[in-house]
């Protein structure tokens, strides 16, 4: 098949697959009754509600409030590590990174509760800290310490993207500065962070989207004050009006879309500019490390504090309630001791399913996923035409959704375009699902690597009798391989957490971690929810050591 | 909506009780799998009808753990595979209503605790009139039409934290909860959880059907509001949060859920408010669009059934039949709270509560009772 | 017919015109290097002939065939076309041998495994790279590396070789010795090559013809020795070797010659300013080689003051001052400090 129709051909699935769900929203959003009522008519009545309903307002500067928050902290926080750990001579920065990536793959859900137990109001760190010092200084359940750990637990993603980009810099880049008389602060700041600026203007706007996401922090943090945000306004005002009325929740939808479509436009101009910074060709340069002389300390302190209030806190918490029946005031914890949590655990024979099956979608989908991505990214390779700048736009647009509602909207679709019923309970619509949503996170993994394919290597194919496609076979893809394994690690880790999007996908047999969580949660199974979470931890930490030790990079 | 709606199962009761079935089960489903003692003579074609179908799917907001025991037994009886899908409340709905809707059909029973959504189901016209052949054997408010069954008999109760509460502070019912929390405001300052009616169905549907049974529980609402009383979607928050010590008093939680917590946390405590105590149940109804209808409505007598409540009993789920001893039972509840049992009736009253305008009456009446 | 065709080509890109008209013939046996200041267009004109840049307007012929033809807008894909090219950055594919690397475009043509070894074999040995077969690029120096890049663009037997920069990556030494190697080898395989340059030197060096692009246009095309010895524009006569310019008015044209007024002296040069009329500004550019030390003053001689002096080896090139300008003469001694004459030849001065 010629590559021109091919490439049109990835790109227009890709498009039908994002645009469906949105198109279902946007139907529903001007009609009165659900879409596949037969007698739903137009209206506007939901527009109407929805932009006078107070609490919809509250909801949504609350989230932007968070977004923009959260973004402000991540982002420049995910450079900062990811200049320490990448770029510098920092003591223990080979073994710290796994480590790092703990927030990604541990539900926010299950990390929010961490926090409960360890520093709530009666958690064990609170509880010592009053004996020793009075009366703390933090309350986890207040706004601006969600926005804190929303920032601090999403700066693993944005460390990602920078790391990836910083280890592509040369580093005489740096040396320069070093040579003209500027501290490791300085280079930080004026030659290599700012040489990042497209992936860090990536990263930036995808934080800001999953901030109109966020909703396992939310609903465990801002529970006791009742504070609302988006996806948790979903909640009320299905509860407001005794059913789910899907017009008023496709309604929230296109409020967001309406404010993310602006940012995706802003990130393409961002972007654009990143032909730029492309100093990079062909082979990959050896790199100096920064040396950062008396700061070496300074710097590793940094990152500790920041491990320890991320990942070290709320992991101390959970690891605590896993091996307890029970905590708090008045409770001797070496009298409630037990192992019983896990022992159920492993009796259960539904978490052994939802490992098995997660084990597979995050593994054998995660790497179908990767294709996927690849497909998508070389259709878009090197082809300067309408069709890559419109797939551009249309990547970012799935992660707008909240997760529930593009869950429902993927079940709908799955529902009633006959051919795809038959997949309905299986895992491939999971993996679709997945797939989908995370679209955006893995194609620009993708991108980033083939960005560092000098093009005239694809050219040398080309000239000595290669046809596109075949060029793109031989040559590229060979030389992108260290980039999808690494993509591949990264999306593991992202699927091992996802369920939302797939929840009502999932049936018997398709059950996976993510949604037993979730589903255990609501169940009150505190005991189960936190074992399950530490075995997670250390089945992935353990995994990803093991990765990186036989010689798998993170990094492309 | 998600929270409280579902069970969950302890487990070493469960271990020991599944054996004990597999045994029994195992001579049973070559004898017994014939027409239960009682039943019509022409129940024979439903039972060679649903093994023909082979299979039941089940849309529940039971936990698929907590149900196990009785998915199992099931499976031994009648040789037919139950599809169990664990859900809730409100993916329930959303996955019914449009799978109904499109031509692929749905499931063949559904089972929730959200009896409101249930009985709006059965009204939109969605579930078939079936009249089971248990229905003598259950109370009349569980029977909606002969459509919609209520299969559970789960009080509503009050659990704190027996070491932290102040010393001699004690409460027994709705009136005296209301008295101690106006009375000493600010000890209990924070201090009480509920399930937060403006998010939370369940929590909704509970306080609506307390001021049915007894209008004067306003008085506990404003003494919550006075004691900046903090209300969560999650039984499960709440209950981890009073164990804890954060918070002294959980106010509604399913005593299903209650009972289990006390057995791993000995300082909580529960209280069945002496004045009403509400009692709720999960309905179960065949679908208009079920694929296999007489599975669907062999799983449905078979829950109904004495064989299938005596294992919802022992499941903690409580059984709704007067003839299961256990105690976990309506029988054992109401030995213990007797006439002042208030059950949530599976009737059309129950659409009232889903009208909009009387939602948002009531919940601007709370919002003005938590104005301090 | 000539091997290679270019006929009125326009390019576009960006929306920038990069070629605005570009002709250009080429035969087998024959070196033409495309010279010109960067923006000039060269490697845009090397690219669409590779196919590589897709031109509007204009037509390109391989062997004979049209490969592009704007007109009929037929445009053949780069591996079709069936060129040879080496790149700048030498493009090797890092992650295979040389073998492997040069073996690829046989492999593209079905050529079968054993017969493919032989080729490659007999290749590299004729560049020299016999033992280096089983490396992989990055252990090799720039130098083979640069033998490999044209071992593989030679081992398919192109007729035509387009070559961007070949020289650029390579030190100061490796380039001489390449520049030789370069023109042996494309005449002993019998090639019509086109080779982008931006060092004059290399182009007069290695060329039989010279094509010299200024803003999208063919300024003046040539063998070497009429680029270097006679060139048709100032551009043209600036850009090849090494000038001195010297700023004046016009005061008279006649026939083959002109006079330039500097600073108050009166040159005699070569007429290269059409029908300038007199008063007009005009500029004389003489080759530093061409500028003389001589003793006393006499006709088109100025005495300008020594500022500093260079060795080269063979000869020094000594800066002078004077007059408002700057101007550097070759000369086989060394100098003293102090002021000189210089003579400007007329027959060597051009004056546009």
């Amino acid at each position: 098949m010629p590559i021109g129709i091919m490439r049109r051909l990835v790109l227009a699935i890709m498009g039908l697959m994002i645009l469906a769900p949105i198109g279902i929203m946007v139907y529903q959003s001007f009609l009165d009754a659900p879409f596949f009522d037969a007698n739903a008519k137009f209206s506007l009545w939901a527009y109407r509600f929805v932009l006078a309903e107070p609490d919809f307002w509250k909801a949504l500067t609350t989230t932007a409030l968070l977004a923009v928050g959260m973004t402000a902290i991540a982002v420049p926080l995910g450079a900062l590590l990811a200049f320490l750990i990448t770029r510098t001579d920092m003591p223990g920065r080979s073994w710290v990174e796994p480590l790092l990536l703990v927030p990604i793959f541990l539900s926010p859900l299950v990390l929010a509760f961490g926090y409960v137990v360890s520093m709530g109001p009666v958690g064990f760190i609170t509880v010592w800290w009053k004996s020793a010092f009075g009366s703390e200084f933090w309350n986890i359940y207040s706004f601006s310490a969600l926005i804190l750990i929303a920032g601090l637990t999403h700066a693993p993603h944005v460390y990602l993207y920078a790391s990836s980009a910083l280890r592509a810099l040369p580093g005489d880049l740096e040396e320069a500065a070093r040579m003209t008389g500027a501290t490791p602060r300085r280079v930080a700041s004026d030659v290599s962070i700012p040489m990042i600026r497209p992936a860090l203007a990536f990263s930036g706007v995808l934080i800001f989207f999953l901030g109109f996401e966020v909703f396992g922090l939310p609903l465990i943090l801002g529970d006791p004050q009742g504070l609302l945000v988006l996806s948790t306004y979903l909640y009320k005002l299905t509860n407001k009006l005794g059913v789910p009325s899907y017009q008023l929740m496709a309604v929230v939808v296109m409020v967001i879309l309406l404010i993310a479509l602006p940012l995706v436009l802003l990130q393409r101009i961002l972007l654009r500019t990143a032909q730029r910074y492309v100093s990079v060709r062909g082979k990959a340069v050896r790199t100096n490390l920064v040396r950062l002389g008396q700061w070496r300390w300074p710097a590793f302190g940094l990152i500790a504090i920041w491990f320890i209030g991320t990942v070290l806190i709320p992991m101390m918490g959970l690891i605590l309630r896993s091996f307890v029946s029970s905590w708090g005031l008045g409770i001797n914890l070496f009298d409630v001791l037990t192992l019983d949590n896990y022992v159920e655990l492993f009796d259960d024979t539904e978490v052994v399913h939802a490992i098995i099956n997660t084990v597979l979608i995050a593994t054998v989908g995660g790497a179908l996923s990767v294709g996927c991505y690849v497909l998508i990214a070389l259709a878009q390779h090197r082809w300067r035409s309408g069709w890559t700048r419109i797939s551009d736009y249309l990547v970012m647009l799935p992660r707008a959704m909240p997760g529930v509602v593009a869950g429902l909207a993927i079940f709908w679709i799955f529902l009633f375009v006959t051919p795809l019923t038959p997949l309905r309970t299986t895992l491939f619509a999971v993996w679709i699902a997945y797939t989908l949503v995370w679209l955006a996170y893995g194609l620009r993994l993708v991108q980033s690597s083939l960005l560092q394919v000098a093009p005239e290597l694809e050219e040398a194919a080309r000239v000595v009798g290669a046809k596109e496609g075949r060029a793109m076979r031989d040559i590229t893809l060979p030389l992108i391989k260290n980039g999808m394994v690494a993509a591949w690690m990264l999306i593991v880790l992202i699927f091992v957490r996802e369920y939302s999007t797939a929840v009502y996908l999932l049936g018997p047999g398709t059950e996976v971690i993510g949604s037993l969580v979730v589903s255990r949660w609501g169940g009150g199974a505190v005991d189960l929810v936190t074992a399950l979470s530490c075995v997670n931890v250390v089945l992935i930490t353990v995994g990803l050591l093991v990765a990186i030790r036989s010689g798998v990079k993170l990094h492309g | 909506m998600k929270s409280g709606s579902k069970r969950h199962f302890a487990p070493v009761s469960r271990r020991a009780f599944v054996g004990a079935l597999v045994g029994a089960a195992f001579f049973a489903s070559a004898a017994e799998a014939q027409v239960p003692a009682g039943y019509p003579a022409d129940y024979a074609k439903i039972i060679e009808d649903a093994k023909k179908e082979g299979s039941v799917k089940v849309y529940a907001t039971t936990d698929a753990k907590a149900a196990s025991p009785l998915i199992k037994d099931f499976e031994a009886l009648y040789g037919i595979k139950v599809e169990y899908n664990d859900l809730n409340s409100t993916e329930l709905y959303n996955r019914f209503i449009a799978e109904s809707a499109s031509s692929s059909g749905t499931a063949d029973v559904t089972w929730s605790s959200a009896p409101d959504l249930q009985v709006k189901l059965v009204a939109d016209g969605l579930a078939v009139a079936y009249a089971s052949p248990e229905v003598d054997k259950l109370p009349k408010w569980a029977v909606f039409n002969n459509q919609a069954y209520g299969t559970t008999y789960e009080p509503m109760v009050i659990v704190y934290n027996k070491s932290q509460m102040p010393a001699g502070d004690t409460f027994t019912d709705h009136t005296s909860l209301a008295k101690l929390l106006t009375a000493k405001a600010d000890v209990y300052k924070g201090k009480v959880t509920a399930y937060d009616p403006e998010r939370s169905g369940v929590g909704f549907l509970m306080m609506n059907r307390d001021v049915v049974a007894d209008p004067k529980v306003w008085d506990l609402f404003n003494a919550f509001g006075k004691a900046e009383s903090k209300y969560y979607t999650s039984a499960g928050a709440m209950i981890e949060k009073v164990g804890s010590g954060e918070h002294l008093i959980a106010y509604n939680i399913f005593a299903s859920y209650a009972a289990l917590q006390t057995k791993k946390n000995p300082n909580l405590g529960v209280i069945y408010p002496s004045d009403f105590t509400l009692v709720a149940t999960r309905v179960a109804f065949i679908p208009t669009k079920a694929n296999h209808p007489n599975a669907g409505k062999l799983f449905l007598d078979y829950l109904l059934s004495k064989r299938g409540q005596t294992i919802v009993a022992k499941a903690e789920l409580f059984s709704i039949r007067d003839d299961v001893e256990g105690a976990a039972t309506a029988k054992a509840v109401n030995e213990k709270i007797g006439a002042t049992a208030r059950p949530i009736p599976v009737s059309n009253e129950l659409l009232g509560t889903l009208e909009q305008s009387k939602r948002l009456e009531f919940l601007n009446k709370w919002q003005a009772s938590q104005k301090k | 017919m000539a091997e290679l065709v270019v006929e009125h080509l326009k390019i576009r890109l960006g929306g920038i015109e990069i070629l605005k008209d570009v002709s250009l013939e080429l035969n087998r046996g024959e070196i033409t290097a495309l010279l010109g200041p960067s923006g000039s267009g060269k490697t845009t004109l090397l690219r669409s002939v590779a196919g590589l840049e897709q031109p509007y307007d204009g037509r390109i012929l391989v062997g004979g065939k049209p490969v592009f033809d704007g007109a009929k807008s037929l445009n053949v894909p780069t591996e079709a076309r069936g060129l040879g090219f080496v790149f700048q950055s030498y493009a090797l594919w890092p992650n295979r041998t040389v073998e492997a690397n040069v073996a690829y475009a046989l492999k593209l043509r079905g050529v079968a495994a054993s017969e493919q070894a032989t080729r490659v074999a007999k290749t590299l040995d004729s560049l020299g790279l016999g033992k280096l077969g089983h490396r992989y690029p990055h252990e090799l120096s720039g130098g083979q590396q640069q033998r490999v890049a044209i071992a593989r663009s030679l081992v398919y037997q192109p007729t035509v070789v387009l070559l961007d920069e070949p020289l650029s990556n390579l030190d100061a030494k490796l380039r001489e010795e390449a520049r030789a190697f370069l023109k042996e080898l494309i005449m002993r395989e019998n090639l019509a090559a086109l080779m982008v340059t931006h060092d004059q030197a290399e182009a007069l060096a290695v060329a039989n013809k010279i094509l010299l692009l200024n803003g999208g246009y063919v300024e003046q095309a040539g063998t070497p020795e009429e680029m270097y010895g006679a060139p048709k524009t100032l551009f043209t006569a600036e850009f090849m070797g090494s000038n001195n310019r010297l700023n004046g008015t016009i005061k008279t044209v006649s026939g083959q010659r002109a006079a330039l007024d500097v600073a108050g002296t009166a040159f005699d040069g070569m007429a290269r300013c059409g029908d300038k009329p007199g008063g007009a500004e005009g500029s004389g550019v003489i080759r530093l080689e061409a500028v003389h030390l001589v003793e006393g003053a006499g006709a088109n001689r100025m005495q300008f003051e020594l500022v500093t002096s260079m060795f080269l080896g063979s000869h020094w090139e000594h800066v002078f001052r004077g007059h408002g300008l700057n101007v550097r003469a070759h000369h086989r001694g060394a100098l003293q400090p102090g002021q000189h004459w210089l003579e400007f030849p007329a027959e060597q001065l051009w004056i546009f």
